[in-house]
């Protein structure tokens, strides 16, 4: 099994300035973490609020080494032959019906059953070979000679009975298929798993990754965020909304706002042509920000002040 | 370096942070690849590898924080094939080498089992073993022989150095021993401490030991989470509904080209929980109370009640935003009048129909009825309906069926029915739901 990916990641800072030239800019930490990920070649779970940038990382890495990403988004109900593979029943049942004849023909009408089923038998494993075969995300991942990143999307909300699926798949990059026997990975894929943590992972699925959480980042880092995002957006602004986002997390609201939020609502402000962050444009376009109502009406009460204290720090 | 980082998984252990020998290795790996100098990758890389959950990383960093910053201004032993033995303490102090110094102190810790720390008690103990195991003994013989032989002015001056710095290494031993009990005693005398908190009677546990029972609270309802993930799954399976394919088939002069798969059932446990807030029992519903506020939060379908002689749907108090506001207001807004079973479950008798063979019915009552009517009967028709039926009873098993205790009659009904007054027996609820 090779782990074949051009050696540019070689140390953290290396990785770090590779997730940067893809547009995606890291806290050292997810540096850290990528950078193990690929010298251990071991998944990782990747878990965090909804919008701090889970996914993208998954498709920074593909992009960096120019590698298909497969995405694998889970949900209630997710089994293998919606993850893994399937038969094409379809195929199969309109192979059976097109070679009817042919199969008359091997079985002679006067024999025994047994005679008959004796030989069918010889042809059976036609119906489950590869030609039949449907694949899925995961069985695809581990067929690309080239390699891939693997992205396995909100893993909480499969059942316990996916991830155990996915054991062997983490720990070995291989599948056993009943028809088929073992299929090992050509090439094994870069993992990353993500998780809103609506549920807690299995600890035999955790003990298979690295582990990394990421948190909101820093004012700094999303000011060059929101610039890398945003060329047009003036430093003032920038730092403004930065600001005001912040002071939006520190409060007691049922979902604070993230860092893809934020870019939405800098983009919003640049096409109502805002210079200024403005009270009667932050009421506005506060939507955009904030997805519950609860926390719209409660930001909008305290908007003086917590305008008011923004500008006293920045002052 | 491998003995550095043991040591350090095991202090993770002791503070409760599961760590696998899987995660071990993974570690060891990680930390062959980065620069040990740099402790913010080696933090960064240790924790991808053994930290598996947020809920560890303010311990995680804790320990961390004190165990590469007590000593570890290089990271490291000292040279492999050495013993304390060949190193001389006076040479190390007149070279300043405060690194060796450090190194020599932790090897000596190692030697003295610093590791099974578990009184502060034990501090004064381990500074005096740590000190001769670095061999201080050899400095005070020879500080004593300078006293001995001194002539001149000089030789004083050396003599009070020498003094300075042994005080100096106390110190250092002393901060050294100090770190290592938050490393390793304290959680040992914490430990001890739930131990005994487990078997508490919970109506004699101290005001003071609250955030801690909260603690255990919520580990044992985390416990739990991780249970009902996996009751919480759909029955399903790929497979073809034959008898349905054939059926719908039949136009297609049965040949089968439409597939019809079987269907999902979602299975989704129900947990109904009637909870008395009398006075006499008011301790032990705070407790269960406290749990059920934790449980709506994993159990989507869950309905409290609470009741003295009416039964009060409690289900809006849960949605306070801390366990603490939700119990106040169900406590006060509970009236309290004598206790009445049988009323109570008059008042339930309307709720049967929303019972479903998935339901989990958990009574929490000392059963005592003030000699009124038992009203079995409700209780006989929800055990039909119900998964099973759970009685805790706050008080001892001998106090049982005594005086105006109607726990005989309704037992009969439940499936189980189990002393409930500390935190052991909670905990043994949650394994029973």
């Amino acid at each position: 099994m090779k782990y074949l990916y051009p050696n540019h990641c070689n140390t953290i800072e290396a990785t770090l300035a590779a997730l940067d030239s893809t547009g995606y800019i890291a806290q050292e930490e997810i540096a850290t973490t990528v950078f193990l990920g690929i010298k251990l070649e071991k998944p990782i779970l990747v878990e965090g609020l909804a919008g701090v940038g889970k996914t993208e990382l998954a498709k920074a890495i593909a992009k960096f080494y120019k590698v298909p990403l497969i995405r694998l988004q889970c949900y209630e109900g997710l089994d293998e032959s919606k993850a893994l593979y399937d038969w094409k029943y379809g195929k199969q049942l309109l192979y059976t019906q097109l070679l009817k004849d042919k199969l008359n023909k091997i079985v002679e009408k006067k024999e025994e059953i047994d005679v008959s089923i004796e030989k069918i038998k010889n042809y059976d494993d036609i119906f489950y070979s590869k030609i039949f075969l449907e694949p899925r995300a995961l069985y695809k991942a581990l067929t690309y000679e080239t390699g891939c990143v693997l992205l396995i999307d909100e893993i909480d909300k499969a059942d316990q009975e996916f991830e155990a699926l996915l054991l062997e798949i983490l720990s070995d990059f291989q599948i056993s298929i009943a028809e088929l026997g073992t299929i090992k990975a050509v090439n094994k894929p870069i993992t990353i798993i993500t998780s809103n943590n609506t549920r807690e992972v299995g600890a035999a699925l955790k003990r298979r990754c690295l582990h990394l959480h990421i948190n909101f980042p820093s004012a700094e880092l999303e000011s060059r965020i929101l610039s890398l995002h945003l060329p047009d957006l003036s430093s003032k602004l920038n730092n403004q909304i930065v600001a005001f986002v912040n002071s939006l997390r520190d409060k007691d609201l049922k979902k604070p706002p993230s860092v893809s939020e934020s870019i939405d609502w800098a983009k919003t402000l640049l096409l109502l042509n805002a210079e200024n962050l403005e009270l009667n444009i932050i009421k506005k376009s506060l939507n955009v920000l904030l997805k519950y109502e609860n926390d719209i009406l409660e930001i909008k009460n305290k908007l003086d002040d917590i305008l008011f204290e923004n500008n006293k720090i920045s002052k | 370096m491998k003995n550095i980082f043991e040591d350090f998984f095991k202090s993770l252990r002791h503070h409760d942070i599961e760590v696998s020998i899987g995660s071990e290795i993974d570690a060891l790996n990680a930390v062959s690849f980065i620069k040990l100098e740099n402790k913010c990758h080696l933090k960064q890389a240790l924790a991808a590898t053994l930290l598996k959950s947020k809920n560890d990383e303010y311990l995680f960093n804790r320990v961390f924080d004190i165990f590469f910053t007590l000593n570890q201004t290089e990271i490291g032993v000292i040279k492999e094939g050495n013993s304390i033995e060949d190193y001389n303490l006076i040479e190390v102090m007149n070279r300043g080498d405060l690194i060796t110094l450090n190194k020599l102190i932790q090897e000596a810790g190692r030697q003295k089992g610093l590791r099974k720390f578990s009184s502060f008690l034990q501090k004064g103990n381990y500074k005096i073993e740590i000190m001769n195991g670095i061999g201080i003994k050899n400095l005070d013989y020879h500080i004593k022989n300078l006293k001995k032989n001194k002539i001149s002015l000089q030789d004083e001056k050396i003599i009070n150095d020498y003094e300075n710095k042994r005080e100096q290494i106390f110190s250092i031993v002393g901060n050294w021993v100090n770190q290592q009990y938050k490393l390793h005693g304290e959680m040992s005398a914490k430990h001890l401490h739930i131990d005994v908190l487990y078997t508490r009677d919970l109506k004699k546990i101290d005001r003071r030991d609250a955030i801690l029972i909260k603690e255990l609270i919520a580990k044992m309802v985390k416990k739990l989470a991780f249970k009902k993930s996996n009751i919480l799954k759909t029955q399903k399976n790929s497979k073809i509904n034959i008898r349905r394919t054939i059926h719908k088939n039949v136009a297609n002069d049965g040949i089968l080209f439409n597939l019809h798969w079987m269907r999902n059932k979602i299975d989704k446990p129900k947990i109904v929980i009637l909870c008395d807030v009398s006075n006499s029992v008011r301790v032990y519903s705070i407790f269960l109370l406290s749990i059920v506020y934790l449980l709506q939060e994993i159990v989507s379908n869950l309905d409290a009640y609470a009741f003295t002689d009416r039964l009060i749907n409690i289900n809006h108090f849960l949605t306070s935003s801390s366990s603490d506001e939700a119990i106040h207001n169900i406590m006060n807004n509970i009236a309290k009048n004598g206790t009445n079973y049988g009323q109570m479950f008059a008042d339930f008798e309307s709720k049967l129909p929303s019972l479903t063979r998935n339901t989990t019915l958990l009574i929490l009552g000392d059963a005592r009825n003030n000699g009124g009517d038992a009203n079995t009967r409700i209780l006989c028709e929800a055990q039909k309906k119900c998964k099973k039926i759970v009685w805790l009873n706050p008080e001892p098993e001998n106090f049982w069926n005594f005086g105006d205790s109607d726990m005989n009659s309704y037992s009969k009904y439940c499936t189980k029915v189990f002393e409930c007054n500390t935190l052991e027996h909670l905990d043994n609820l949650i394994d029973i739901i």
